[in-house]
């Protein structure tokens, strides 16, 4: 299962790395946390251990969420200052 | 029976990542979410597997919005994707050194099987956990996303000058 999680993170960082919209970075970043959870998750299910591991995927699922509220954000803000989204006009916001 | 959701998480990841049109990648992003919860259900955190289905649902269901919205779905056809080989290697393997280094740093006890699994993980346990152990953590977790909720909506606030 580790690596089931390993593999699931690493594909969501290669999706960030190729997907030239805003969309599909968040999709990236949404692999990447389900990777991340997952191998909580299956740290705490392991026999012997505490309910640490549930608790920590719990936080990543949230902080997940707070990330891709973030994100649907700074795009929004993209759109209302050059009425459309992409991920080279990002330097935009900075003025 | 957590394998066989495992493959299909693996699977639709995959697929999320390589396909070309935003509506089958966030369509198997969904899937590997459903896949995920799956997984979680089969070792017994049945709450996190429930919040994990809903998480993924909201969130598919809000790319589309989005996507619909601001035409991500047109200019994604226009966009050539860039496939660069040795990047997505270096990413696979930097995912599987991490769980790697996880396994080696742990009792390397991982099990997919909920029989095995000694703890009882309930939602009564888990309350009682944030609550009293990890209080001051749940409390930063509320505060952070209160602040972001706060930001995001000065973000997007229309400003004069946007309307120029």
């Amino acid at each position: 299962m580790i690596l089931i999680s390993g593999l699931i993170g690493g594909l969501g960082l290669v999706c960030m790395f190729c997907k030239k919209t805003v969309l599909g970075l968040l999709i990236g970043m949404q692999l990447l946390i389900l990777g991340s959870s997952l191998i909580f998750v299956a740290g705490g299910a392991s026999p012997g251990q505490t309910i640490q591991g549930h608790i920590f995927g719990l936080f990543i699922t949230l902080v997940g969420i707070t990330q891709l509220g973030i994100g649907y954000s700074l795009a929004l803000r993209l759109f209302f200052l050059r009425k459309r989204i992409s991920l080279d006009e990002l330097r935009a916001l900075k003025q | 029976m957590s394998w066989i959701f495992a493959i299909l998480a693996l699977i639709a990841a995959t697929l999320a990542t390589l396909a070309q049109d935003l509506k089958y990648s966030i369509l198997c992003m969904w899937l590997a979410g459903l896949g995920v919860g799956a997984i979680f259900l089969t070792v017994d955190a049945e709450f996190l597997g429930i919040i994990q289905w809903i998480i993924s649902t909201l969130v598919a269901i809000s790319f589309v919005f989005f996507a619909v919205m601001f035409g991500d779905f047109e200019s994604s056809k226009e966009k050539k994707e860039s496939r660069n080989y040795l990047l997505t290697f270096c990413s696979v393997a930097l995912g599987l050194v991490f769980s790697g280094l996880v396994w080696l740093a742990t009792d390397k006890n991982f099990t997919d099987d909920a029989s095995k699994v000694t703890t009882v993980i309930d939602v009564k346990t888990i309350g009682k956990t944030l609550v009293s152990t990890h209080f001051l953590s749940l409390e930063i977790l509320t505060m952070t996303l209160f602040l972001v909720l706060i930001g995001c909506g000065a973000i997007t606030k229309i400003e004069k000058s946007d309307t120029k």
